[in-house]
């Protein structure tokens, strides 16, 4: 306290703060502390992080072999690679269950995503799926914080997950602009249509940076087919307009000429130059008309966006439209395009002027030695003098600030070709830059060259002032001093810029009485057309005029050398084959020569096309039964059918006895046909009937044959025509081929009408045989059988014996017997008869084999139940087990599966049901060696027809009542418990109730304390009452 | 059949993992190596029949893994380089060098599998 005394003291002049010690100890601790803590939380969180960075390290090490067997697992590994597998899939599964685990395990297949690629990526998207992974990136979409929203749609973006598409496309139009751009890429990425929903949808600004990425998206995608862009060009958002027209030109998708057009007038500037950009593209040349209207309205970028474009499309027309924007225009690189304009559409018109050196000029070129460079040259439009010599000095450069009126005007014959001498430099004549240009230009414009010799002449007569020398060397200096500075700019408005003071010679100038207005030297000045003043001209130099003299004996190898390597300069430049191209080719297409062949059939039209025998009789079932029986089968038979689309040959040929004998090796052809049986029997009695072919029909063979040829027999017109009331059987029509159709009655006619339409045979020429020609009025209404009316107990047999014919088998035979005694009517007896028969026979023939085998009941898979609570995973590893213990009940099961929705389990479906297949059947022949009686699919049923054999219930009787006697027991009185009607149950349903029986059931025992309260409640007042 | 050592020098574990099961899978007798150093090492010990190796790698980069292999060991092994795309440049540094075959990342494992096999048949 002393000290601190003796310090206020001796420092009076301090003011110190009287701030106890004691607090600034306490406030210094705390800073301390507060230090300390920070640093101890740095090194915590740090610590942290850096463990958590380990973990995941050592995790992702842990999984990454996991994640690498599930990619390349294959499904025909060995036993132990599958049993891993399983295993794996288990512990993958545990794993999952745990936040940390999935989240790395997450990481590891993003990661991998971005280095695999091909096959292995499409398993690493699927494994993402499997694994349920894509869950948490759901999630994720629901947070409220922007940033996990966002992480959430590029994950399921990176991983390809399809169905996510639909939960992303609500956040296009999201406030968020982060969320808002991650759901724009994912939207398009996700499926080809999201583009399309995506431009339709969006209201939002899209960003250069976002239009790139999503070109980008779009353009990496397989197999992508793009919309058509134009679509969008209507857009009310001006960025989809944007992103449309360059998707456009990236696509080169040329077909929408009239709205590029229309979009050339857009306000923005940006839309317009884009829409210019797809013009040139395209070559839209209609569009040049409003390029040029939109011009002057349109910023620097959209001028030379302008003037680029119809330096590609434009033609010599728009030429003067150039001239008045480098005329007009007070900007540099305006002036500096549309001059390129012009030389591009009209090659040599402007001529480079820039160093080029004051030469001597031959005779009959004008030497301008006051003239000034590219800007000097002079163009004429019309042909008409631009202006006089008074208003030389009051031309547009003077508009624009460039006060400089040098010149007097001299008219220029061609507008578009500039001579040499328009080109002038102040230190350096305008004479011929090209040679070669040169006397092309005057061997092609005799009369320019005359008129320039004139001009000459004119000049050579003048002199000038040495005053006005002084002033022209005076600007020439300044102007080469320009030029040197800015070579690279040959331009009019640097070099007008330079000589203000000029105008101050003008008047001189002007007055000079001499001049020449015949002559074509223009020069631009400043892009204004000013004819240049005869006293310029002179100001050349006097040396020029004896350069005059000497014609073409300039060096000029200074000079750049332009060729005009193209017939026509005025040719319209098209670099692509676009609009104007295309439509050409829509014209074209109407041009194309098709050469069409003309096919002339090798026999007559009605010989159709030879059609070989190589189908399936089943399929031929409306047609009748063609039988040859000619003996001579050495001619190809041809059947010619007629139908609906047209004629078919069938070609029998050789095929037909090939047939023959399989019919005759093989009943199943005859089966086939016997299922024909409604169809008329043909048959060919040529033979028979002795009947030679004519000569014609012996060479064309078949194909001359019709149905007529044939004989055509109702095999069965027993059964039809049979008329049971008379007892009388009607004799079979025997309908055969003849020749004559006239023949046939009126109602046949109907009939064979209606059977040739019915099948389609409508010129197969079929005549049936009179079947009564002593009746010919008859017809077939004899055909037609009566009806039939039965009393009370025919009604009743035949219902009795309807019944036994469908239900009854052999053991009905004692039982017709007896009412065949009993009855009395003929036809019950007959039909008795007739199931006697067919009871007997086939018994007595084929013996139990004719017995309809007992109905199986389908088989019950156990693993039918477990899979329908499953996921794919357990129920591809619950699949591997069902060849190891399942057995025939599973076919069935697995065979329904083979057609389940998932493909990876049809897969292992098919493979395991083969597998079991094979399993069983290398059982059978074990079990049936070794005397067990094989059971499923093989097992051999109960014949119960076989071991009910007609009881001899007497016979039973006694050998009971012997046996009673045997073992001395009395027999207990008649009881109806044992009266027990016992139903025999096959040996497999009997199994099949005992597996049911041994499904293990969970039993739920529900004791009494275990009841919940309400229960409790309940049966409160009941107990409270029995009490 | 004695299996083809091959050494897979990748600096990204996941990556060298995933390759490693698959070469492995494949038939071959796999070397991992995460870095420059890690590969001098094992090439001072033994000699591959084929080198698979990152350009991007620490300490040793993929192009002065070629040159320390054609120039120093005048080793005639094939060397297949994996790089990732726009490393142009690069890769046809390594061409220079005597790299045997490139391929750009990501990779198709089954690819890079056809292109060892097949360089292991050339030789």
């Amino acid at each position: 306290m002393l000290k601190q005394r003796l310090t206020y003291r001796s420092l009076v002049w301090v003011t110190v703060p009287e701030v106890d010690t004691d607090l600034l100890w306490t406030l210094s601790a705390i800073f301390v502390l507060l230090a300390v803590l920070y640093l101890i939380s740095v090194f915590i969180f740090r610590n942290r992080i850096a463990v958590v960075a380990n973990r995941i390290k050592q995790k992702k090490s842990e999984l990454a072999p996991m994640v690498s067997e599930f990619l390349f697992y294959e499904e025909g590994g060995d036993r132990n690679e599958k049993s891993n597998y399983i295993n794996l899939k288990i512990e993958i599964r545990e794993l999952l269950k745990v936040d940390f685990d999935r989240k790395v395990l997450t990481e590891i297949l993003l990661d991998l995503r971005k280095d695999v690629s091909g096959d292995t990526q499409r398993k690493l998207f699927d494994l993402y799926q499997d694994l349920g992974l894509e869950k948490d990136a759901f999630r994720k979409l629901e947070s409220w914080r922007w940033e996990l929203v966002s992480k959430g749609i590029l994950e399921l973006t990176e991983m390809n997950v399809e169905s996510a598409y639909s939960f992303i496309i609500k956040f296009i139009n999201d406030k968020r602009s982060t969320i808002r751009k991650q759901a724009e890429i994912a939207t398009v990425t996700l499926k080809p249509e999201g583009i399309n929903y995506f431009l339709d949808s969006t209201k939002y600004k899209i960003s250069e940076w976002q239009q790139l990425k999503l070109l980008d998206v779009i353009r990496n995608q397989e197999n992508y087919t793009p919309p058509r862009f134009k679509n969008w060009l209507t857009s009310t958002n001006r960025h989809v307009v944007l992103f449309a027209l360059r998707a456009i030109k990236y696509y080169h998708q040329n077909d929408a000429k009239n709205a590029l057009i229309e979009l050339v007038k857009h306000r923005n500037n940006q839309i317009k130059q884009e829409a210019i950009g797809c013009i040139k593209e395209f070559h839209v040349v209609d569009s040049l008309p409003v390029l040029k209207q939109v011009f002057w309205k349109g910023n620097l970028d959209v001028k030379i966006a302008i003037l680029d474009t119809i330096s590609e499309l434009g033609t010599e027309s728009d030429i003067e439209f150039l001239k008045e924007v480098a005329q007009n225009s007070g900007n540099f690189s305006i002036k500096s395009k549309a001059l390129y304009a012009i030389n591009v559409i009209a090659p040599d018109t402007i001529m480079p002027t820039k160093g080029i050196e004051d030469l001597d000029i031959p005779a009959g070129f004008s030497v301008q030695k006051n003239s000034i460079s590219t800007d000097d040259r002079s163009f004429k439009e019309d042909g008409k003098p631009e202006q006089d010599q008074s208003e030389g000095h009051t031309n547009e450069f003077d508009s624009e600030d460039h006060n400089r009126d040098t010149e007097t005007l001299k008219p220029l014959p061609s507008e578009s070709q500039s001579t040499l001498s328009d080109i002038a430099d102040e230190s350096s004549i305008d004479g011929p830059a090209d040679p070669d240009v040169m006397d092309s230009d005057m061997a092609s414009k005799p009369d320019e060259l005359d008129i320039e010799q004139q001009g000459i002449g004119v000049q050579q007569e003048d002199k000038v002032t040495g005053a006005m020398e002084d002033v022209v060397e005076d600007e020439e200096r300044m102007v080469s001093e320009l030029l040197a500075t800015e070579p690279s700019e040959i331009n009019e408005e640097n070099v007008c810029n330079a000589v203000p003071e000029v105008p101050e010679v003008v008047p001189e100038l002007n007055m000079a009485p001499e001049l020449d207005t015949s002559e074509e030297n223009y020069h631009l000045e400043d892009n204004s057309l000013t004819p240049r003043s005869m006293e310029q001209e002179e100001v050349g130099s006097e040396d020029d005029l004896d350069i005059d003299t000497e014609p073409f004996s300039l060096s000029v190898e200074f000079l750049p050398i332009v060729t005009d390597n193209e017939p026509s300069s005025t040719k319209i430049i098209s670099k692509d084959p676009s609009m104007e191209n295309s439509q050409e080719s829509e014209k074209n297409i109407s041009h194309f020569e098709v050469e069409f062949e003309e096919i002339i059939p090798e026999n007559e039209i009605s010989r159709p096309p030879q059609k070989s025998l190589d189908f399936d009789i089943s399929e031929i079932a409306f047609l009748p039964i063609v039988t040859d029986n000619e003996e001579d089968k050495e001619t190809n038979p041809k059947i010619t059918i007629s139908g609906g689309f047209g004629e078919a040959s069938l070609d029998v040929g050789i095929k037909m006895e090939e047939a023959e004998a399989s019919i005759a090796t093989d009943g199943k052809f005859i089966d086939e046909i016997e299922k024909l049986d409604f169809l008329p029997l043909v048959t060919d009695t040529k033979a028979e009937d002795g009947e030679a072919l004519s000569t014609d029909e012996k060479e064309k063979g078949i194909d001359g044959f019709t149905l007529a040829d044939f004989e055509v027999a109702f095999e069965k017109a027993k059964e039809f025509v049979k008329i049971p009331k008379d007892d009388k059987t009607v004799e079979e029509p025997k309908i055969s081929a003849d020749s004559d159709i006239n023949s046939a009655s009126d109602k046949e006619e109907d009939v064979i009408s209606w059977l040739m339409s019915v099948n389609e045979l409508r010129e197969i020429k079929v005549v049936y045989e009179d079947l009564s020609q002593d009746e010919p009025g008859e017809g077939v209404i004899h055909l037609i059988p009566e009806p039939v009316y039965y009393d009370e107990h025919e009604h009743y047999m035949m219902g009795l014996l309807d019944d036994l014919e469908d239900l009854g088998d052999h053991r009905e035979v004692p039982f017709l017997k007896e009412l065949l005694e009993q009855e009395n009517k003929a036809f019950v007896k007959d039909r008795i008869q007739r199931l006697i028969d067919r009871f007997t026979k086939p018994y007595e023939m084929t013996g139990k084999n004719e017995v309809d085998p007992p109905k199986m009941l389908p088989f019950f898979s156990v693993f039918a139940d477990l899979f329908k609570n499953l996921d794919v995973e357990s129920k591809l590893i619950l699949l591997d087990e069902v060849v190891h213990v399942g057995d025939h009940k599973e076919i069935e099961f697995l065979d329904g599966l083979l057609e389940d929705p998932n493909e990876k389990i049809r897969k292992k479906a098919s493979i395991v049901l083969k597998q079991l297949i094979e399993k069983l059947s290398k059982n059978v022949p074990k079990t049936i060696e070794s005397g067990i009686e094989p059971l499923g699919a093989e097992r051999q049923w109960i014949d119960i027809s076989e071991e009910v054999e007609p009881i001899d219930k007497m016979a039973d009787n006694r050998s009971y009542q012997k046996l009673l006697d045997n073992m001395e027991i009395e027999p207990s009185p008649k009881s109806e418990i044992f009266e027990i009607d016992f139903e025999l149950l096959q040996e497999g349903e009997a199994e099949l109730d005992e597996n049911i029986m041994n499904l293990p059931v969970e039993m739920i025992v529900v004791s009494p304390d275990e009841k919940n309260i309400l229960s409790q409640l309940r049966t409160f007042p009941k107990k409270m009452r029995g009490k | 059949m004695q299996k083809k050592r091959l050494l897979l020098a990748e600096d990204d574990e996941l990556l060298a993992s995933l390759l490693n099961f698959r070469l492995q899978k494949g038939g071959y007798e796999v070397s991992l190596s995460a870095d420059g150093k890690q590969v001098k090492e094992y090439l001072s010990r033994y000699t591959p029949d084929i080198i698979i190796s990152d350009i991007m790698m620490p300490y040793f980069s993929g192009i002065e893994l070629i040159a320390y292999v054609r120039q120093e060991l005048n080793l005639n092994i094939p060397i297949i380089i994996i790089s990732s795309a726009g490393n142009e440049e690069n890769v046809l540094n390594a061409f220079e060098l005597g790299a045997n075959d490139f391929i750009s990342k990501p990779v198709s494992p089954s690819e890079l599998l056809v292109r060892v096999a097949r360089e292991l048949n050339k030789t």
